[in-house]
């Protein structure tokens, strides 16, 4: 190669990597400064104590799940069946609850349903080989009849206050989910940065043939990954049914898209190998506080699939977008 | 030539000794299901599916999905509704109710094919969008629909075969049709097996892929036409779950998501499949809750069955 070749690659390659390294990362938190301060105009009471605690209180789910998903979005795969997952979960636990079971064990039960869940997930994905996106469809849909059959149509409420303390409990003046999801999140941040097996993952997305080469155990790794995911739908089914004292078949389907929204606009690329439990911290926040938002104005809850979507599409065109510049 | 005996025996393919099992089961469990009335019955309804199968089987030819054709299959219907309602004559409005589908199919082909947004997210936003659209415009309500001429869509004879089979075999014949003898279903090949060949042969990609997108639109629409005509009212969510019916019907049929491979002929053996399934499930008298979990693990069963069958069918050949 040429001398000046190689000086205008090098200068490409900069100009790709800064706008990636500086201009990129503060894109994001720049966002949801911007949104809020849109916000404290539409609301007095924003920036209140109170108004805060409420809107991490109302990110709790969704981040719990959007950290799930993050992981098996940096090996470029997905899971769609988080919904029915956390649906189903909740519905199996207050189940065994209301039918006497103590809570701990009830809760295992529910974890360890949506683990298995997640593990059957990772199966058909890389033993059977089907692409992610439908074998975590197909679940999907056995997760929701699953449930159906659980509910035979009723709803459930009226669970004791032990359990409820999960969804509307405080400790001191944080709520007790909020403590839930930054456990959940802390966690899988130092997991994902900080081990081995945790590097592996974005290993594995980045490149799938290096990956093996370099003696990654794949097969491994991927069912981790999707039991992950399964495991953390199943803690914010729990969650989810704590708070609203009630479970019922179908209660986790807007989840499944804002969860990939808020990977997908907190950086992590669909692509895989790209991105983090901050970013999609930072992306459920602004998910919350848009649909905050949209309530605050009064716009009925029906506009909210119609936001959810326009607001995932622009994010992956941004990612897509992003991506091409830094090439 | 022994050889040759044994692969034409595997590569009988798996859906159909699933749908013979199907059969025998049936026999036993199912009084009354294979009497005329109930093999026309699986028949008429299969017809919406059988249209939207279609257009998911174009899409994933060109290595896409489109996880949006279940709700956009009851857009068409609620737009069709709402345009009756509005006084409009009944054809006009189905019409409209198909272009609208149409549209829905334009945008995500836009997204895909000029925006390079991945297909699954791209069609997942956009049944996100077209949902809230729906709930907004109908208030989550069901609108009804009366007129003769719905009568004569979903239950009509003219030749002794229902309309909604007539319609479906007769889009099902356009499009083999298509994909045979036209550059779009050349492209459509094309654009899943070697779209860099294409591209080098001077098709215009972009626009190829634009229109297998809003031909699964349209092909929607038309599905939601029927469904809108059977049940004479329309419903945003009248499709729901309806996608991966027909997305399963594909890949059972044996379209395959990597190669190009497969085609909108295998697919009539998915739908007849899933059709066979749920109408021998309501028949037995299994109630509908139970369905949803049972065809999705029959569904997703077949599909494993069918990739082991053919993995080792491969194995055999490659050896």
């Amino acid at each position: 190669m040429s001398e000046a070749a190689e000086t205008a690659g090098f200068l490409h390659q900069w100009k790709g990597a800064g706008f990636k390294r500086f201009i990129g990362p503060l894109l994001r938190p720049l966002g949801l400064l911007a949104l809020c301060i849109v916000l404290s105009f539409l609301n007095e009471n924003f920036f209140t104590l109170k108004n805060i605690i409420s809107v991490l209180r109302q990110s709790t789910i969704l981040v719990v799940v959007a950290v799930g998903m993050t992981v098996v979005i940096l090996t470029a795969g997905i899971d769609l069946s988080v919904g029915g997952v956390m649906a189903l979960v909740g519905c199996l636990t207050s189940q065994l609850i209301i039918n006497g079971t103590p809570i701990v064990p009830a809760i295992a039960c529910g974890l360890a349903l949506g683990t298995l869940f997640g593990l059957l997930n990772g199966v058909l994905v890389r033993i059977f080989g089907l692409p992610p996106f439908v074998a975590t469809y197909g679940m999907m849909w056995i997760a929701n009849g699953l449930a159906m059959i659980l509910m035979q149509g009723k709803i459930i409420f009226g669970l004791p206050d032990n359990f409820l303390w999960l969804g509307s409990g405080y400790l001191s003046i944080i709520p007790i989910p909020v403590i839930l999801a930054a456990v959940v999140a802390v966690a899988f941040h130092f997991y994902l940065k900080k081990t081995v097996s945790g590097q592996e993952i974005y290993a594995l997305g980045a490149n799938r043939e290096a990956a093996r080469y370099s003696g990654i155990k794949i097969t491994k790794t991927l069912l981790l990954v999707y039991s992950l995911s399964g495991f953390t739908a199943a803690i914010a089914g729990i969650i989810m049914t704590a708070r609203l004292d009630a479970a019922q078949e179908g209660m986790g389907e807007p989840f499944m898209l804002q969860a990939i929204a808020a990977a997908v606009m907190g950086g992590s690329s669909l692509m895989g190998g790209e991105g983090g439990i901050p970013g999609t911290i930072i992306g459920a926040l602004i998910l919350t506080l848009v649909v905050n938002g949209l309530n605050l104005m009064g716009a009925p809850s029906m506009v909210h699939p119609l936001v959810t979507g326009a607001v995932i599409l622009t994010a992956v065109f941004f990612d897509v977008v992003t991506r091409k510049w830094s090439d | 030539m022994k050889n040759k005996v044994q692969l034409r025996v595997v590569s009988i393919p798996p859906v159909i000794w699933i749908v013979l099992a199907l059969f025998v089961l049936y026999s036993f469990f199912a009084p009354g299901f294979f009497s005329a009335g109930n093999l026309w019955n699986i028949g008429v309804q299969a017809a919406p599916l059988l249209v939207l199968a279609i257009g998911a089987t174009i899409v994933i030819l060109t290595e896409g999905i489109d996880l949006s054709c279940g709700i956009v299959l009851g857009f068409a219907g609620v737009g069709f509704a709402l345009l009756a309602q509005r006084g409009f004559p009944i054809w006009l409005a189905m019409l409209g109710g198909i272009l609208l589908a149409g549209v829905c199919g334009l945008v995500n082909g836009v997204m895909v094919a000029c925006l390079h947004l991945p297909p699954f997210i791209a069609t997942l936003g956009m049944a996100s969008v077209i949902t809230g659209a729906g709930l907004v415009s109908t208030e989550g309500m069901s609108i009804a629909v009366r007129d003769d001429v719905l009568e004569f869509v979903s239950n009509g004879a003219p030749l002794g075969i229902k309309m909604p089979i007539l319609i479906a075999l007769l889009i099902f014949g356009v499009v083999l049709f298509l994909m045979r003898f036209t550059a779009f279903g050349r492209n459509i090949y094309a654009l899943g097996g070697n779209s860099e060949a294409l591209r080098l042969s001077g098709a215009n990609l972009t626009a190829a892929q634009i229109a297998t997108y809003t031909v699964a639109g349209l092909l929607a629409g038309i599905a939601g036409i029927l469904v809108a005509s059977r049940t004479a009212s329309g419903h945003i969510t009248a499709g729901l779950g309806w996608d991966f019916d027909a997305i399963a019907a594909t890949i059972i049929g044996g379209t395959s998501f990597e190669e190009g491979k497969g085609g909108v002929g295998y697919t009539i053996l998915g739908v007849v499949l899933i059709a066979v399934l749920r109408n021998g499930l309501n028949v037995a008298g299994v109630p509908n809750m139970y369905q949803f979990a049972l065809i999705g693990t029959v569904v997703l069963g077949a599909i494993i069955f069918d990739i082991l069958v053919r993995r080792l069918s491969g194995a055999e050949e490659s050896r």
